[in-house]
């Protein structure tokens, strides 16, 4: 029985689907059933709907074989996990992103609001930029409209929310998509089953 | 009744039979003291990869480290004149850990060939590491790998530093799709490919290991592994047996053979090791140095057995005399491995039995 956690919401869902495509269906999981775990008709998968946020960990301390996870929590958090695949799903990027009209003073050290503040600190280091981190959990983009910090470091997919905000990227910082990821010691005694599911996942994304 | 070692819980059990594994092939324990001057560890940090050392400061202002690491403290030991050197230990260190830190008292128990020579140094090594496991767990295996073997490879692509630190993080954790997008001649994103594809059957990997060979120095490698596996072969172990050279570790301490030891069940490695001939180096003692250091820790909660009860028997004596209690007990602990007396009944500490002394009479409850 391979543990797979699969991150609530509509990333999930589309990654149930994926699964369902190659075989491996549990018709409950799309119900508005409150449970979180959820096993597959043929018995060989059980399904753990798991905080976005939290995959990464399930993954890498074993209660789950296998997982699926956005990149960029990946980057964050540092999980020592097996990255098996890009699922090519959920796909957005990681940018700095500020009011459209605002300049930079370079002579201050640069307030940034982000949920994100490993990624943050890395490529502000990585141009060579003093920062100010504030972290955040949610609707970051009313940060440097109240003035709380001059820019944000968040996740971008369309780009709506950021104009909705008068808000624009400044800069990339880079591409993010849902991995399939592994624990590594799941990863030696179950291989072939999780080898298997690669396989067939892979075939599918081709298609 | 004596007290018999099979009685023992299984966690008090393993560490005793490995130090008998190890007492059997002439390793002798180390024994280390818990403080040491922190200037040693200041210029080795990465040793301990992310893990903090806790300090504090002595009488004179001085200041201190308690020992994050044996290995360490071994290697400081020793000198020219120490001939080789077999030692095992079982010791606890002390690290901060985590994000943020947490101070962590952490059980290592483990083994240090120092002074070692030739292949049957390795073979022995890892003869000791298999059986360890086996101590523990029928479905365990030591997957290994070989850092010079990577890095000849590596050199031999020949990319930037940036380039390279990226295909070590893709060989590292198996992130093929990643080589998609980069910018290297299509050939050599074949080569990483396949050396990740090493991964599991040992013989198979070899087999692709022998592929990319590139030069003599890389041939030898494969053959250093092909020996260790006929070696193993010799014990029956070779079906724990694994290579895959996602293991990687500090170049600058790790300069050839590295293993880690997994267990069906535990989702992180509980055993590590390598030759570590560059950390010599570093403390200026050149000798060879292989060995493997097992988180008991961890298998902590693996080797937990539930049991019904603490204690075999109670003895509730209310208010019997203590000439009466001393009889009782007496009586009891011939007949029961543990006995605990207590003067009223409570449920915290449960028993398989349980006795009231009343009138100078045992009474079973």
């Amino acid at each position: 029985m391979l543990n797979v956690a699969l991150p609530k919401g509509r990333l999930g869902d589309s990654v149930y689907t994926l699964f369902n495509e190659i075989g491996y269906e549990c018709k409950e999981i799309l119900s508005d059933s409150r449970a979180l775990e959820f096993t597959d008709a043929s018995e060989s998968i059980r399904f753990l709907l798991v905080k976005p946020s939290d995959v990464g960990v399930y993954v890498e301390r074993g209660a789950a074989d296998i997982g699926v996870c956005g990149s960029d929590i990946l980057d964050e958090n540092g999980n020592h996990i097996f990255e098996l695949m890009d699922l090519h799903l959920g796909v957005c990027k990681l940018a700095v992103a500020a009011k459209v009209e605002y300049q930079e003073d370079a002579n201050l050290p640069l307030r940034v609001a982000t949920k994100y503040p490993n990624i943050a600190k890395k490529y502000f280091e990585s141009v060579g930029r003093n920062i100010e981190i504030i972290k955040l959990n949610g609707s970051i983009e009313l940060a440097p409209i109240l003035g709380l910090s001059d820019v944000i470091v968040d996740i971008v997919e369309t780009g709506t929310t950021l104009k909705e905000n008068d808000l624009e990227v400044k800069h990339k910082i880079k591409d993010v998509s849902a991995r399939l990821i592994a624990n590594k010691s799941s990863f030696q005694f179950k291989k072939e089953s999780i080898e298997n599911i690669v396989e067939k996942l892979e075939k599918n994304i081709k298609n | 009744m004596i007290a018999r070692y099979e009685k023992l819980p299984k966690k008090d059990r393993v560490p005793l039979q490995l130090r008998s594994l190890y007492e059997q092939k002439g390793y002798s324990k180390f024994t280390m003291s818990k403080f040491e001057s922190y200037d040693m560890y200041y210029d080795n940090k990465d040793f301990l990869k992310n893990d903090g050392i806790i300090t504090f400061t002595d009488f004179n202002g001085k200041l201190m480290a308690l020992k994050p690491d044996v290995t360490m403290s071994i290697v400081k030991s020793t000198n020219k004149n120490s001939g080789v050197l077999k030692y095992y230990y079982n010791e606890n260190v002390y690290r901060a850990v985590g994000n943020p830190p947490e101070y962590k008292e952490i059980n290592q128990m483990g083994l240090e060939l120092i002074g070692g020579d030739g292949i049957y140094s390795e073979i022995e090594v890892i003869e000791l590491a298999l059986k360890s496991l086996g101590k523990i767990s029928s479905k365990n295996r030591i997957v290994i790998s070989h850092m010079s073997f990577i890095n000849l490879l590596l050199n031999e692509l020949g990319y930037s530093n940036e380039i390279r630190k990226e295909l070590v993080e893709i060989i590292q954790n198996k992130k093929i799709f990643k080589l998609d997008d980069m910018e290297i001649k299509e050939k050599d994103k074949e080569y990483i490919r396949q050396l990740v594809n090493i991964s599991g059957d040992y013989l198979k990997g070899l087999e692709k290991a022998k592929k990319l060979c590139f030069n003599e120095k890389m041939k030898n490698i494969v053959c250093e592994l092909e020996e260790i596996y006929e070696a193993i072969k010799l014990f029956d172990l070779e079906d724990n047996l694994y290579l895959d050279f996602s293991i990687i570790n500090h170049i600058e301490y790790y300069n050839g053979l590295i293993f880690k030891g997994y267990i069906d069940g535990i989702p992180k490695a509980i055993l590590r090791g390598g030759r570590y001939d560059r950390l010599m180096e570093k403390f200026n003692k050149n000798a060879d140095a292989l060995g493997f250091a097992i988180y008991i820790g961890d298998l902590e909660r693996y080797l937990k057995e539930d049991i019904d009860y603490d204690v075999d028997a109670k003895l509730i004596y209310g208010d019997a005399k203590s000439n009466e209690i001393i009889e009782a007990m007496k009586v009891l602990e011939e007949n029961y491995l543990s006995v605990r007396a207590e003067k009223v009944q409570n449920d915290n500490v449960k028993a398989g039995i349980e006795y009231i002394l009343k009138n100078g009479r045992m009474e079973e409850k």
